[in-house]
This record gives structure tokens, sequence and C-alpha cells, in this order.
């Protein structure tokens, strides 16, 4: 029998895949895109986020212990569980893919620009393959011992910067303009890209009906941890990272000194990273099995996990070009996240809900 | 030897011997069909005899002899086995008694014994029958643990663990008296886990020495020691301990669900016990803790854990056991906090150079040159300038000669073990540098390992760490920090997996539950007011919230 989640878990989980997001790719694009302005923007993208998830953790409530699957085949038979079901399988799998390629693409750069990066993938998607094989339990025990030492880094990271800090790189603090930063920033709410999991979990928790709370601390842990990687990388650096591929989190952690001893603690950062990359390729690929055995009612997914893993393998591969690179990061992966976060689950909430009470109170 | 005999041909003599399949070979896990002591005495010796072989069998001891009671003689025998009783406790207080007494007790004729009450002043005879059986049991045999048995196959279990089974002519049962008395090691210093502050009674082979050592330490009814067997063959006898009040009853049923569903012909020690009830089959991770320690065992009974005692072994096995207790000394809780604490983090510190330390070297003399000082880098580089081999070669040579000479330490007899292992490491780790094989950096790289390799007190727990620090070594060697955290986050991911008896192994790290007892960092002894709730006790707390009831 599968063991239920508690909350600590779920919410260290739900970090697990903002922090990676963030990592790799989120906090870089929303500084590239509104530069001076991306910390009140990231202010600005908290509070929505918050209050984005209180109110769909609110029409959640009205299922308690179910998840979207659940509520989706309440709304609309088998037939709309499916197709929500698919479509949710192949944008995980284009997560987990770009994931598996950005992390790689990271990795050769900064220490392999010899090894071929069929190699590094490969030994990403080994040790994914692996864990996923020891059961649904342990994945989710390990994000917990992992997360809090991440969250402590970037607070250390940012302590560790705060000297070489120049505050004045937040000015213009609006940016390129009031339009550009608030309006078209706000599309960087994928930095909450936790969020897409959270209605996964209702079946799987100890407790279904703290939904709310669990929603909530997620995303202020989220909030926090955005801003401080945030500002760690605007005070730092004014427009060089622009033409960086590294992930900026990483260059930041270049400058930090301690003592003469540790000459440069970037490789203790890829260290921890690479904990923290691979638990969130775990956890995404836990959800691809999960919806593919709640839709096609498999009694074990582990059969499915190497198929998977193979069909992101060679999709990460497949991405060779910086430009479709780009265009994925950019501009598909927003669109999906908020098509499959915010939009999808709106529309199922909501006619559930409308279904329940027309079918009560006709 | 004449001339002829040394010119004639004398092929060639081979001695050859082959084992070969038994053509009767017996594989049967089923219980040997149930067979009654018969009135007929001769049918019981005969029984005895081909039972036990009697006549190849040297040390099985059949002593027949005449019982008179009543003026009547009645053929008797007493079967047992040479070495495992008290020949002298046979001597006085069995075959005495029942040879020489009986002859004093002859009774008339007719007789029946009279006994005599007084009620309401009336006094009343009332004729009692004679009854042999009882009046062996209740008159000639003064020995406290006497039992009538019936089953021929439970009185030879008996005989085999060192009892005296007597048979009688015309009774349909015998008795089985318990006069062990063989040989055995005396309670002793423990060997393994030797403490400065503490105890020091270790476990012995003998079960009811073990059972009476936890009995002597917590002094309470509540401590039940319930016995089982263990082996179709070996009927190996095995003590399941726990306190009663405490242990939630859920574990003491799956405990003795495992053990009882055991088939196996022989059972011998009780680390392969451990290995039969472990949920773990692929991980080679310890998951029950095993100790020769009578003071630990009662520390984690008093959690609210299980002990198992196997007769013939000094170890116990506590169950269930979880990541941080591999990592505990029964010291602990006799040191104060701070040193505890201390020895503590310097164990997980151990845990983790063993495991990661000779992986990240070779990560960072290879990869990532940046996290070390330009001097040192620089020395390093210097150190291995003459030496032609590459780095891991140099460090798995070096780590096997290390564990060679820990082996052959243990294998050699005591008073050599240790002068072999500081000469062995002395005279080959600086032949080695002076040869240009090795370089001394590794060396310091490789003795700091084995160091931190003796500090962790579990044995079976550190020998896991050694195995899978090659695998660490060759990824760091491979990818660096990325295939070393790669593999870290498998062997995290392999932890979390495990379980021991329902309990998560690395309980209470990813739990909110309370777990004073213990917790990462322990806690003063006034402060040890719940037990560990990973473990679902019966009786929450073990202590008020105030102890120091004098101070306040």
């Amino acid at each position: 029998m599968e063991r239920k989640l508690g909350n600590f878990e779920v919410i260290n989980s739900l970090i697990m895949m903002s922090i990676a997001d963030i990592v790799l790719t989120s906090a870089g694009i929303l500084i590239k895109e509104v530069n001076s302005a991306s910390l009140l923007t990231s202010c600005l993208i908290s509070i929505l986020g918050i209050f984005i998830t209180f109110i769909m953790c609110k029409l959640s409530k009205n299922f308690i212990g179910k998840d979207i699957l659940n509520i989706s085949e309440y709304l609309g038979g088998k037939i709309l569980k499916t197709i929500v079901g698919f479509g949710f399988v192949i944008y995980f799998i284009l997560i987990l893919a770009l994931f598996l390629r950005q992390t790689s693409d990271a990795m050769q750069l900064i220490y392999y620009p010899l090894t071929h990066i069929i190699f590094i993938i490969a030994l990403l998607s080994i040790a994914t393959g692996i864990i996923a094989n020891f059961g649904n339990n342990s994945i989710f025990k390990a994000t917990s011992l992992i997360v809090p030492f991440l969250y402590t880094a970037i607070f250390l990271i940012f302590i560790g910067n705060t000297k070489n800090f120049n505050i004045d790189n937040m000015f213009p603090i609006f940016g390129n303009g009031f339009n550009h930063s608030f309006i078209k920033g706000l599309t960087n709410i994928f930095t909450f890209s936790g969020l897409s999991y959270l209605f996964f979990f209702p079946s799987k928790l100890k407790k279904p009906e703290e939904i709310t709370k669990i929603g909530l601390i997620f995303s202020i842990l989220n909030c926090v941890y955005l801003i401080f990687c945030v500002a760690d990388i605007l005070f730092l650096f004014s427009d060089t990272m622009n033409h960086s591929q590294l992930p900026p989190l990483y260059i930041s952690v270049r400058y930090i000194e301690f003592g003469t001893f540790f000459q440069r603690m970037d490789a203790a950062f890829i260290f921890l990273c690479v904990l923290g990359l691979i638990s969130a390729l775990n956890i995404n690929l836990y959800f691809i099995l999960e919806i593919l055995k709640n839709i096609t009612n498999l009694s074990d997914s582990k059969p499915l996990i190497f198929p998977c893993l193979l069909t992101a393998f060679g999709i990460a591969l497949g991405l060779k070009q910086d430009s479709t690179l780009d265009f994925l990061e950019n501009s598909l992966s927003k669109i999906l996240f908020i098509v499959f976060t915010f939009v999808v689950p709106l529309i199922i909430f909501i006619g559930a809900f409308l279904k329940k009470k027309f079918k009560y109170n006709p | 030897m004449n001339i002829k005999e040394l010119f004639s041909y004398h092929p060639k003599q081979y001695y050859n011997f082959e084992l070969k399949p038994t053509c009767n070979a017996l594989q049967n896990f089923e219980p040997a069909p149930k067979q009654n002591v018969s009135s007929n005495i001769e049918l019981n010796l005969k029984y005895i005899q081909s039972k036990y072989q009697t006549n190849i069998n040297s040390d099985i001891m059949i002593r027949t002899f005449n019982l008179i009671a009543q003026n009547r003689t009645y053929k008797a025998f007493l079967v047992y086995i040479d070495g495992m009783v008290d020949s002298k406790l046979i001597n006085d207080f069995v075959l005495e008694p029942l040879m020489l007494r009986s002859y004093s007790n002859t009774y008339t004729k007719n007789s029946n014994q009279l006994t005599s009450e007084n009620n309401y002043n009336i006094s009343v005879k009332k004729m009692t029958k004679f009854n042999l059986e009882n009046y062996i049991y209740d008159s000639l045999i003064p020995q406290n643990n006497l039992t009538k048995k019936t089953e021929l196959n439970k009185l030879v279990e008996s005989v085999n663990s060192g009892n005296c089974a007597l048979f009688i002519d015309t009774l349909e049962i015998a008795f089985d008296i318990d006069i062990k008395g063989f040989k055995q090691r005396s309670v002793d210093t423990p060997q393994n886990e030797n403490i400065i502050n503490g105890p020091q009674e270790a476990f012995v082979e003998n079960i009811r020495v073990n059972t009476s050592l936890l009995r002597r330490i917590l002094n309470n009814e509540n401590l039940i020691i319930e016995s089982m067997q263990v082996g179709e063959i070996s009927k190996t006898q095995v003590a399941v301990c726990y306190m009663q009040n405490i242990i939630n009853p859920e574990l003491v049923k799956e405990i003795k669900y495992r053990i009882n569903n055991i088939k196996l012909d022989s059972l011998i020690s009780s680390g392969q016990l451990a290995q039969l009830i472990e949920e773990n089959e692929k991980i080679d991770i310890p998951t029950l803790l095993e100790t020769e320690r009578p003071d630990k065992c009662s520390k984690f009974l008093m959690q609210g854990r299980a002990v198992i005692l196997v007769n013939g072994n000094p170890y116990a096995i506590i169950a269930p056991a979880v990541l941080i207790d591999f990592l505990a000394s029964p010291e602990d809780t006799n040191l104060k906090t701070l040193f505890a604490n201390f020895l503590k983090v310097l164990r997980i510190l151990a845990y983790f150079i063993t495991l990661l330390a000779p992986g990240m070297f070779i990560a960072i003399t290879g990869f990532h040159h940046e996290l070390l000082p330009t001097e040192l880098l620089f020395s390093i580089l210097a150190s291995r300038e003459h030496v032609p081999f590459p780095i891991i070669f140099e460090l798995i040579l070096m780590e096997i000669s290390f564990e060679l000479i820990r082996e052959s330490g243990i294998r050699v007899p005591a008073p050599i073990g240790a002068t072999l292992g500081i000469v062995g490491a002395l005279i080959l780790g600086d032949a080695a540098v002076s040869a240009h094989i090795v370089s001394p950096i590794l060396i310091i790289i490789v003795a700091i390992t084995g160091l931190s390799s003796f500090a962790i007190p579990d044995f079976a727990f550190s020998f896991h760490l050694r195995i899978y620090r090659f695998l660490f070594t060759l990824l760091g060697f491979c990818a660096g920090f990325i295939g070393i955290g790669a593999g870290l986050l498998v062997y995290i991911n392999m932890l979390c997996s495990m379980n021991s008896f329902g309990v998560s192994f690395v309980s209470p790290l990813t739990s909110s539950l309370s777990t004073h007892l213990n917790s990462f960092f322990i806690k003063p002894a006034w402060k040890y007011e719940k037990r560990p709730g990973f473990i679902q006790p019966k009786k929450k707390y073990a202590q008020p919230k105030i102890s120091k009831k004098w101070r306040y």
C-alpha cells in the first residue's frame, strides 16, 4: 500500500520544483526581461502567486482528497480525465526533457567542455531511473532532507555576496517602463512552477483538508526564495550576465570568498545543485508515472520508468539549437505553464463546482 | 625389494573420491509425525536407540535400572547427552532417589495410601489409589523443573537441549528433568563495544544467562520473554523480549509472525536470524541493530523496541532500528550532553568521511581544482610528480592494501594483530611513498578514511560504508562532484526507501514527530520526556515534564 504524504514532504517537493527552475532559468529570464525592475516585479509576482494559489486551493476544497484527474473525471467522465491526463503527461515530459537539457548544458559548460552532452544527459537519466525504482516514498523523503540544505545555501550565497552588492543596480526602479515591467513582466509567474504539481497531491496526502495551508506555505517560501535569488543576482551584476550562458546564480557563487582556504565555492554549490536537480527530475517523473498509472489503470508503474526517461532523453538530445532551446525556455514553457497551472485547473474546478452545485440544488 | 619386483610393472594408484548426490536425499520441511510414549518400556527404548543411533553415537547415554515401588519392580531408563548434563545432579537428585529411596518406601500388599482430614471434628479417611506417576513426580524427584511429557519428539528435543528423560515401564508418560550442566563462558566484558563510562557486562552464548542479564537491569514484571524455536533440525531457541506496557503490540505480533514463519534446517547465529527477518533483501545495509551489551538492549526495550536473543550467540538483535541508532554509542546517555553531542557529531562526520573522502579527493584533484588554495594545489601536484600511475590506481591500490591490513589484523592471533596493523601500515605506506608508487597526500587521505571507518560504532554498518566508498571513488573519478552528487542522491534515496519493521530507516530525520530520545542531538537526562514517536509506543512519555522534583 502506498504511504500517504505529510505536509512537510509535500511543501518541500513543491519548493524543490521551483528551486530547480529558479536556479536554472527563471531567475535569469526575469532579470533579462525586466532588468532593474526585477526586484519589484518579483514582489508583484509573489503577491499574485500567493493570491492565485489561495483561490485555487479554496476551489479545490470542494473536492477534498481528490486530485485534478479525479475532479476532471467527475466533470467530464473518463474521456476528459484521459485528455487532461495526457495533456499533463506531455507537459511534464517536456519539462523533464528541458530540465535534463538545461542541467546538462550547464554542467558541460562549467566542467566538461570536451565531453559529449549525451554522456551527461545519460548520467542524469540513469540516476533518475535508479532512484525512481526505489519507489515513491523515498523520493519525497529524500527531497525533504535536501531542501533545507538548498534553502540554507541560497541564504549563504546572499550573505556571502553582500560585500559585492551594488544597490544602484535596482535603479531605475521601473526598469524599461511600467508597462514592460509590470504587465509583460507578470508572465514570469512561471517562477511558481511547483504550483503545477500541487493539485496532483490531494489524493496522496495524510491530511487532504490542509491543502490550502500547504499551498500558502509553499507560495510564501517560494516568494522568499525568489526574492533572495533575484536580489542576489540583480545587486551583483549590471548587464554582464545577459550575455552569459551559465545560470546567473552559479556565477554569483564565484564571487564569494570565504577566507583564504576555499578559493571558490562554486563546486560545492554545483554539488548541492546536482542533488536538487536530480530530485526535481524524479518528482517530475513520479507525476508522469502516476498520471499514466491513473489513466491506464496499471497496478504498477515501474515498467514505465525507462520508456518515459528514454522519451525525455530523446527530446533532450534533440534540442540541439540554441534558438529552439530559447523558444522553449522563454515562450513555449511559459505558455504551457500558464495553460496547465492556471487555465486548465481553473476551468476544471469551476466546472466541477458548478456541476456539484446544480446536481444537489437543481 | 627383490629384482623381479623392481622391474615389474606397477600401475600408478590414484586415490579418487568424488562426492555424488545421495540417492535417498531428504528434503522435508514438514514436522515429523507425532509419536507418543508407549506403556511398554522396550518400545520406548528401541525408539530412543534408533532415533539417536546409539550404536554409533558415542555421547548418548542410556542408563537402565529398576525402580521398586509397592514391592513391584518397574524397569526404567534415563536418557541424556554426556557433556550437556550435570553428572552430580543426575547421581544425587535423580538416580539416588529413584534407586535407593524406593526400597525404603515399600508398601504392604494391598497398600493404599491413607490420608485423613478433619472436618467438623469428624475424622474421614480417604482411600487414595496408588499412582506411580504422581508418586515419582511428588515424592521421588526433588527437581524444580520437572515436566511430564507424552510426545516422544518433544522428549527428544529436551534431551537435545541438555535435559534428561526418564522412562518407566507401564507409564504412558515420561519425565523431562532439567539438569543442564554444560560448560559455558562466564559473563565477561564486551569484546567489540567498549566504553569508558558505563556497565562492563556482555552477553554470553547461553540464552538463559542473557535473559537474566536483562531481567537484572530492568527489574520489572512487564518485561516479557517469549520463547520460540527456529530450525527444523537445530531447534534453536529464540527469545523475543519486550516491555509489555510500552511496546506497540503490532510490532510484537509482526516479529513473532516473521520468526514463526522461517523454514530452514538450522539457525546458528543472530546475524543469520537478522537476515531472515529483515525487510530489505536487495540492499545490503543493515536495518537491525546487533549488540553484545545488555545495558544497550535495556535502553531500547524501555523505548518500546523489541530485543531478540538467539541461543548460542552472544549478540542480541534490536528491532526496529533506524539510521541514527547505528551512529549512537551506548556511552552517549552516560556522558554530559555537550560531550555526548560532540562525539555524535564526530561520528556523523566520520560517516561522511568514510563514504565520500576518497571520492571527493579524486573529484577535487581531477575536476574542481578551484576549491583548493593554490599553494595546496601546487603541493599536491608536486607530490604526485614522480608517481607514474593515474590517481585512481593509486587510491584503489592503497585502499585495498588498507583493507588487507585490517582483515589480516583481525584474523591473526590477538597479540600479533595490533603489531601487524601498525607495522603493516607504517612500513607499507612509507615504502610505497619512497618507491613513488603513491603520493604522501594520498596516504593521509586513506589513513583518515580508515580511521573514520573505525569511529562508526556498528561493525556491519561501517562495513557497508567501506564497500560503497569504492563506488563513490569511481563516480568521483568519472564525473567529479556531479558523479558523486548523483551517487549520493541514489544512496540517500536508497536509505529513504528502507524500512525496519514498518519504521522508516531515516526516521526521525524526515518526520515531524517528536522524538526526544532518538533525535539527532542528545538531550540532557532530565529532558528525555517522550519516547521516540516513530516506534508508536503504547506509553508515550518516559518521564514527567519536571523530572528533577527536588529542584522545583
